[in-house]
């Protein structure tokens, strides 16, 4: 059965990084870690390496990332 | 760093953009946040004689003034519990609503929308990138089984990848292209290569990688190491090793003006050298770069604040 050359090349992505549960602080509009009473911004904690490098996001790709994606619906 | 505004259009997961909020606090630069999957919850407003912006929410109200900066990379659509019709509909009116920002005048944006469409093209990017002066690796794009098995011939050695972009379904369940050679276990068929278009190029390997940032007229690249040979460092487990590196004069200088030439503040570009000679492979005008500040230490999200900010040339 036909199907495109390239789809018959795809890779299933590897699981992604899971990044940790983070909340949105809309004060310092950033990404914190749930309970931490510091609020230390989320990307600069060395605990957490794979929120600084986006690893998991670079695997798939990088482009047309900024070009307005399909409404999602919860 | 000049007195200005920030304008930061993203959504609340992208962590890069926190680098940006960072930066613009470092440099002391009033920097609002819009997370677009949270519009409507913003009390946003336009008028048109005035081609006047303004948005308030929880942390407080921001109009678009001449020379302020526009950060937008990452927008994501509203979140809605509508039906699917609906929802698009709503998504479509602010998009909308938001890629009218660029009719505001005296702006400075990394990037602007309608430049970022453009330039994601590749066959655009090779032809402008040949024009600054890169060499680019034979390439032929086709669904033409003939015209590959004549570019076969002239060039054994050959890699596939898509034309767009690679991903194949959604980002948690589905599938991605990488960067394929082709070879006895890997040749296309005319059946299936009819069905869409193909980049075939060249095979440069073995050559050496970078990554070049450009941001306004400055580029910053680093070089990217690898353990093993690979012909795709995406299908890595873990990211190449990065370092700073150095481009001649023209090199830089070619770097930003492909950039410009494209009507982008901002891309990241992939480069490979090979017996002296650079090869332009791509432009991603949403290229990810936080990384890069993590691992080799570079600093772009002060380099973006500072052309928002106007503190750098564009």
């Amino acid at each position: 059965m036909s199907k495109p050359f390239l789809v018959k090349l795809s890779k299933r992505l590897r699981a992604a990084v899971r990044e940790q549960t983070l909340v949105y602080d809309p004060i310092q509009q950033l990404s914190v870690l749930p309970n931490d009473p510091k609020k230390q911004p989320a990307v600069s904690r060395p605990d957490i390496p794979a929120l600084g490098t986006k690893k998991a996001d670079i695997e798939k790709g990088e482009d047309q990332k900024d070009i307005w994606p399909r409404a999602k619906f919860s | 760093m000049a007195a200005s505004q920030i304008l930061l259009i993203s959504n609340k997961r992208d962590t890069t953009a926190d680098l940006v909020v960072l930066a613009a606090e470092r440099h002391g630069i009033p920097i609002f946040r819009l997370n677009t999957e949270d519009l409507p919850d913003v009390r946003t407003k336009c008028s048109p004689a005035q081609t006047e912006f303004a948005f308030e929410h929880s942390r407080g109200r921001f109009v678009i003034t001449k020379g302020t900066g526009i950060c937008y990379r990452r927008p994501s659509p509203p979140e809605t519990s509508e039906t699917i019709h609906i929802g698009q509909w709503m998504a479509d009116q602010w998009q909308d609503f938001i890629l009218g920002i660029e009719a505001t005048d005296d702006l400075r944006w990394i990037s602007r929308p309608s430049s970022l469409r453009r330039a994601e093209s590749k066959i655009y990017q090779m032809k402008l990138a040949r024009a600054v002066g890169f060499k680019i690796p034979a390439t032929l794009i086709t669904n033409d089984f003939d015209a590959f098995l004549s570019f076969s011939k002239i060039h054994p050695q050959l890699i596939c990848k898509a034309l767009g972009g690679g991903l194949v379904g959604d980002e948690e369940q589905g599938s991605f292209i990488y960067t394929t050679s082709i070879g006895s276990d890997v040749f296309p068929n005319a059946e299936d290569l009819r069905l869409a278009p193909v980049m075939f190029q060249e095979n440069l390997a073995p050559a050496e990688h970078y990554r070049v940032t450009v941001v306004g007229s400055s580029a910053i690249p680093v070089r990217l190491t690898f353990d093993e040979a690979v012909l795709d460092w995406r299908t890595l487990r873990d990211p190449p090793r990065v370092e700073p590196a150095e481009l001649s004069m023209k090199l830089n200088s070619a770097a930003v003006a492909l950039v410009q030439s494209a009507g982008l503040a901002f891309s990241s570009m992939d480069l490979m050298v090979r017996e002296g000679d650079v090869y332009f492979l791509d432009l991603n005008p949403g290229g990810e770069w936080a990384w890069l500040e993590r691992n080799a230490g570079v600093r772009i999200a002060d380099e973006i604040v500072g052309y928002l900010a106007g503190a750098i040339c564009p």
